[in-house]
């Protein structure tokens, strides 16, 4: 074991010389300096390293008191004993204070009372040190694992594995690169941190060391066990930095694999979602083939009873406006729902929606009224408008009893225009007003329908941006309203 | 302008059936219908028989029925209508050279009616 370097700062004069009196017989444990003064002083606490420095009090040529802030600085690694007569106690406590790890009084100053003193100091020293850089160790970790924790959302958010590998590895490089340490994300074995090369061969978990560079590897697991890729950070040999980098490299992995398989379950949802509404818009358009040679063929039918042919003529409309439907919402869930918008008077348009009804409200006994405030126009889709008021006149008639009425206002707003369809039915109870607008809803499962009515109702009101709602009519009954903007957001 | 062709309506359509329903009931207005079943055969049936109506499918095998007229519109044709399962917009059936269109499934009657009026103005 190497001796300890020791200074002792203490005149030379004859009789003052105590510390080097009493390190004398200690001579072939200790590597000692001495500084007897500044010159002397300035050199050796430039160029030498200490592990202990002995500082007498008493000396004339040196303060220590203003001595020993710069002793801490020049040797932060030198454990501070300070010799005194040991009559001032005042003194000793303020020397303890200023840093000094042990105060001796001359009296008391011999070689084993010495080399105890000293190995005290530096082990007292050491522990110091280590509990500070441990600490700092700590605190720098939390920070860096404070920061990882911030980006997870971002990284949970990411849909796609590539774009996960890039905001982790913009989040940890930076923080880790400052350790020396390079981050390389394997899926597939392609390091997407950096787009190029190749992760090592069989990377597993653990750690390999080489000419000072440790490479820790740790895999990344979807919630059945499955391995699904591997993070692996390369860098520099540091046993304290590897303690760091292995905190941050679990804490990587599992948020990292967390949201992998997150963004591939969003893939195989939305592929599996696109699939079906192709297929749906595909199977509705070859419907409407058939639909349309029934028609014409129901047209050609002269001897049928025309009872007959009127329940058949209703079908086929029926079937026909249940294959719209499905198209539209193919449309609606693969973005392709537009609008074709010039300016109309909505007067005019809600007037030949009513017409068009005129017939099944007399057969069922409703009266059709609409009322008017304004004749504003808009902006907007006539045919789609006139959908969504179709549909909430056939709802209408649908829920009103024989001898009841359907009225259809009109407003215009400094903003836009209201339309509103009232019914005399039974109205709408409050806990279904918010799910109405849903698709697949219906008030009566018994009735015939896909429940889509409403929904595509909505969608094509939210197109406009504007709002659809309902309430209670006044004297009873469901009252539906459209809000509409004068020209579209 | 002769009668025979003044009455003549070309239906262009790829389904086989449609065609040959949709004729039969303008044939009931004692029309004369000749049904083609492409694109192709459409624009040759349209400079060979000079129809003064054209009923024509939006989607044929061969091409889009918005095609049927991209060299021109002859002035024989009186009235084009376009059939479809869905909306065309109005500027994009202007850009075609049509006059309008029937949505699917066709109200037989409306567009019986609508033909007529064609030739019942002509007759006038």
């Amino acid at each position: 074991m190497a001796a300890q370097r020791v200074l002792v700062i203490e005149d030379e004069a004859p009789g003052h010389a105590w510390i080097a009196t009493a390190l004398e017989p200690l001579s072939d444990r200790y590597d000692c300096d001495r500084a007897a003064d500044p010159v002397s002083l300035d050199a050796l606490l430039a160029h030498q390293r200490f592990d202990c420095i002995l500082l007498d009090s008493l000396s004339e040529h040196f303060d220590a008191a203003a001595l020993l802030p710069r002793i801490h600085r020049q040797q932060p690694n030198a454990a501070v004993i300070v010799v005194s007569d040991g009559h001032d106690e005042r003194a000793a406590i303020a020397m303890l204070k200023a840093g000094a790890l042990d105060y001796l009084a001359t009296d008391d100053l011999d070689a084993n009372r010495l080399e105890r003193a000293i190995h005290d100091a530096t082990t007292l020293h050491e522990a110091r040190r280590t509990a500070e850089r441990a600490d700092a160790a700590m605190r720098e970790a939390a920070s860096k694992l404070g920061f990882i924790a911030a980006s997870t959302p971002r990284i949970l958010a990411a849909r796609r594995s590539e774009e996960i590998a890039a905001i982790a590895a913009a989040t940890v490089l930076p923080l880790l690169e400052a350790t020396g340490v390079r981050v390389v994300i394997d899926k597939d074995g392609v390091d997407h941190t950096r787009g190029e090369g190749q992760v090592p061969a069989g990377a597993t978990d653990g750690t390999t060391h080489a000419d000072g560079i440790s490479a820790r590897t740790r895999g990344l697991f979807a919630r059945d066990g499955a391995r699904i890729g591997a993070i692996t950070a390369v860098g520099t040999t540091c046993e304290a930095a590897e303690d760091i980098r292995d905190n941050l490299l679990l804490q990587l992995c599992q948020i990292v694999s967390a949201a992998l398989e997150n963004a591939w379950l969003m893939r195989e949802k939305e592929t599996a979602i696109a699939l079906r509404e192709d297929v749906l818009a595909v199977v509705s358009h070859d419907l409407r083939g058939p639909l349309n040679n029934l028609a014409l063929a129901l047209g050609l039918l002269d001897q049928c009873e025309p009872r007959i042919r009127e329940s058949l003529a209703y079908n086929v409309a029926h079937m026909a406006r249940l294959v719209d439907d499905l198209i539209d919402l193919a449309r609606i869930d693969n973005g392709r729902f537009e609008l074709t918008r010039n300016r109309h008077a909505l007067l005019g348009l809600c007037d030949r929606v009513l017409r068009s009804f005129a017939p099944q409200a007399r057969t069922r006994g409703i009266t059709l009224l609409i009322e008017p405030r304004h004749d504003p126009s808009i902006v907007c889709d006539a045919h789609r408008l006139a959908q969504v008021l179709s549909n909430l006149v056939s709802n209408a008639l649908k829920f009103t009893p024989a001898g009841g009425t359907v009225r259809l206002g009109v407003h215009a707003s400094e903003d836009g225009a209201t339309l509103e369809v009232i019914d005399s039915g039974p109205g709408i109870k409050r806990e279904d007003r918010s799910r109405i607008f849903g698709r697949y809803w219906s008030k009566d499962s018994r009735r015939a329908g896909l429940g889509l009515g409403l929904f595509i109702a909505k969608s094509i009101v939210d197109a406009h941006s504007g709002v659809i709602g309902c309430d209670d009519a006044p004297g009873g009954g469901a009252r539906f309203w459209v809000t509409l903007p004068k020209a579209p957001e | 302008m002769t009668r025979q062709a003044v009455k003549l309506v070309l239906i262009v359509d790829d389904d086989a059936d449609s065609a040959f329903l949709l004729g039969a009931h303008l044939e009931r207005h004692r029309l004369q219908v000749h049904a083609s079943h492409s694109l192709a055969d459409g624009k040759a049936q349209l400079r060979k028989l000079e129809p003064s109506v054209v009923l024509c499918d939006k989607y044929l095998g061969d091409g889009e029925g918005l095609d049927l007229f991209a060299d021109g519109r002859p002035a024989f044709v009186r009235m084009a209508l376009l059939l479809s399962g869905e909306e065309t917009a109005s500027n994009e059936l202007a850009r075609a050279l049509f006059d309008g269109q029937h949505r699917k499934p066709i109200d037989a009657r409306s567009i019986g009616d609508a033909v007529r009026a064609q030739f019942d103005w002509n007759e006038g």
